[in-house]
């Protein structure tokens, strides 16, 4: 079990311009990272089924994507740092944008 | 964040709960009703009688179509089932805009009944929220995603979920019988919740996620290039439809059989129609039967199974979309499922109450900020919470007490429910919180308890025809506006009191309250286990 913290911060403790900023940035991160890790993820499920009829490619690629922006959420909040929650959130979506970036030329070529 | 994971995933819980809470409330108690679409429609157009086969509706609609749209390329046609009387003909003209004409399913004449969204306003307004385009799909899809999040953190934020199912107190201790209710609900739905909320983000995939149809090259590019309605050749006369209805009523038989017939590029020699089965044999909307005929010769082109070429991608898109919509469920199964509804429904209530109890011993610290937040954040409980109920008993009050020939009826009757919605507002901002309460849920309560009343006065023909012929859509809405009505005003009697700690104070509980604060603060369920088993 976790210790607790006797006084949480709710209408009596105003919070820091520091944690303000960092709850800022993590909710871009959740909302902003999510979304585009969850569009690459997409993208990349469908232009790996591309064989398939494209309504079906597209709908295999959307499907299970929206599991990715929840995970992308939780992470964003759970990490111990915004910095990690950035990396965490960054690194899955730094390569699925390479992969989807090679698929792409891939079709096009 | 905050220390530990569960803790941070409380706080996600809590101000993500809170912002969309209320969105989510409206989405819940309108989705819940769209359970009985064609019910609610029923009752709020009782001049619409029974009608025949879907396939005697089939041929109306042919007829009607011909007379009123001979020459336009395409044409659409809903046909009514064993839950829907409607008629609904769509067509769209060689140059313009799509037009529609609901008849009577019984006749085709155009129907005479009073103009009225009925059940359809429930179902948009679920996924609309009365929002221009796309805007109402857009917050939606947001409601949807904050709520399967709401869920996982809410697992983790209520950790001992399993004991919780078997800890209900319901004492005098407001915030803990409010929170065991919130674990109770939050269990028993859980299945549930997560697949109406993940389902409902699938059905739009192609809104919130375009990218991939953006990306990925068009099928066959020829023949979209031809297909252009403006082309300036000859008009090539299309089959007649009735024998293709025939042809229908051999493969499917006359009882559960044609739901849809839609006629495209009529005019050219590539004219098709299809026909579509009714899909209430399948979990999946993919599930379907159609039959493909050429629009020139009649000649039947295809008969197959929508789902028979899909791959997992749209076997399971359609099975979400089938389940959040289920069409397939039976009366019993509906009725669960509506149950289920209701109870999500309190669910979210009590979450957003919660918040205010939590916060309200530390009021007396609080800034001016922190005041005015909670004070808005009451206001607005109340006009979401009771209010939408005072709102929707409006909209009912309205469908009957309106002339029939008044001009943009369909529209005033919304009007109406949004004027009781926004005064409800202004109530609210204007009373006491525990007398806000208590004036609004006995007002929706005597508005539905009195519609049964309300509608032998207005429309008694209707009413008594409905009991001859043992209507169950109709005297099922009615019995269902009196237990609704009674269950608000129970509601009245006990929640004034609980959703403020004024009870709890005059009992000498604030001081458990505020220790129960504490373990809240820790864990969702009380650390002792004696509490759990007793």
């Amino acid at each position: 079990m976790s210790t607790v913290t006797p006084s949480r911060p709710a209408l009596r403790s105003r919070p820091s311009l520091r944690t303000r900023l960092a709850v800022a940035s993590r909710t871009v991160a959740a909302l902003g990272g999510g979304y585009t890790v969850t569009s690459l993820l997409s993208l990349a499920i469908a232009l790996l089924s591309r064989t398939a009829p494209r309504e079906e490619a597209i709908a295999a690629g959307n499907t299970p994507a929206f599991l990715a922006f929840a995970a992308c959420i939780l992470w964003a909040f759970v990490a111990s740092t915004a910095t990690r929650a950035w990396l965490g959130i960054g690194a899955p979506g730094l390569v699925l944008g390479l992969l989807v970036w090679r698929l792409q030329t891939a079709v096009s070529s | 964040m905050k220390n530990s994971f569960r803790q941070s995933m409380t706080w996600l819980h809590t101000w993500a709960g809170l912002l969309l809470g209320w969105v989510a409330y409206a989405i819940f108690v309108t989705g819940t009703a769209s359970y009985f679409r064609p019910e609610i429609t029923r009752w709020m157009q009782p001049e619409v009688a029974g009608h025949g086969t879907p396939i005697d509706a089939a041929r109306l609609a042919a007829r009607a179509l011909e007379e009123r749209a001979a020459t336009a390329p395409r044409w659409f046609a809903d046909l009514p089932d064993e839950r829907t009387r409607r008629l609904l003909l769509l067509w769209q003209p060689a140059a313009g805009r799509f037009q529609n004409e609901s008849l009577d399913p019984a006749t085709g004449a155009k129907s005479t009944a009073r103009p009225s969204m009925g059940g359809e306003f429930f179902y948009r307004f679920h996924f609309q929220l009365l929002l221009p385009h796309p805007w109402g799909r857009y917050t939606a899809g947001l409601v949807a995603l904050a709520l399967f999040v709401a869920l996982l953190t809410g697992i983790v934020a209520h950790r001992r979920f399993f004991a919780d199912l078997f800890l209900f107190r319901p004492g005098r201790i407001a915030l803990r019988s409010w929170l065991d209710f919130h674990n109770v609900a939050g269990v028993l739905t859980l299945p549930f919740f997560l697949m109406i909320s993940y389902s409902a983000l699938v059905i739009f995939h192609n809104l919130y996620l375009p990218w991939s149809a953006k990306l990925l090259p068009p099928e066959k590019p020829a023949v979209t290039a031809q297909a252009s309605p403006s082309s300036p050749t000859a008009w090539i006369a299309p089959a007649p439809l009735d024998p293709m209805i025939d042809e229908a009523a051999r493969r499917w038989g006359t009882a559960h059989s044609i739901h849809r017939i839609e006629a495209s590029d009529r005019g050219t020699a590539r004219a098709t129609v299809i026909f579509t089965r009714s899909e209430l044999d399948s979990v999946s909307l993919r599930g379907r039967d159609q039959l493909k005929f050429d629009g020139v010769t009649g000649k039947l082109l295809d008969d197959r199974r929508l789902s028979a070429t899909d791959g997992p991608g749209r076997s399971v898109h359609g099975i979400f979309y089938g389940l959040h919509l289920a069409r397939f469920a039976g009366p019993l199964l509906r009725s669960l499922l509506f149950c289920l509804g209701l109870l999500g429904t309190a669910l979210i209530a009590s979450g957003l109450v919660m918040w205010t109890l939590k916060r309200r011993p530390k009021l007396a610290t609080a800034g001016a900020g922190g005041r005015f937040a909670f004070w808005l954040v009451e206001r607005l409980n109340v006009t979401a919470i009771a209010g939408l109920f005072v709102a929707i008993a409006a909209l009912f009050w309205a469908n009957r007490l309106l002339p029939v020939d008044l001009p943009s009826r369909l529209e005033r009757e919304i009007l109406c429910f949004l004027v009781a919605w926004a005064a409800m507002l202004v109530h609210a901002c204007a009373r006491r919180t525990p007398a806000a309460w208590r004036e609004q849920l006995l007002l929706a309560a005597a508005l539905f308890i009195l519609l049964p009343g309300l509608d032998a006065l207005t429309a008694g023909q209707h009413l008594a025809a409905a009991g001859r012929t043992f209507d169950l859509a109709y005297l099922g809405i009615e019995t269902f506006f009196v237990v609704l009505g009674a269950s608000l005003a129970i509601a009245a009697g006990k929640v004034a009191r609980r959703v403020t700690s004024e009870g709890e104070a005059r009992e000498g509980g604030a001081r458990s309250a505020s220790t129960l604060h504490a373990n809240a603060a820790d864990s969702a369920a009380p650390s002792s286990p004696q509490e759990v088993t007793s």
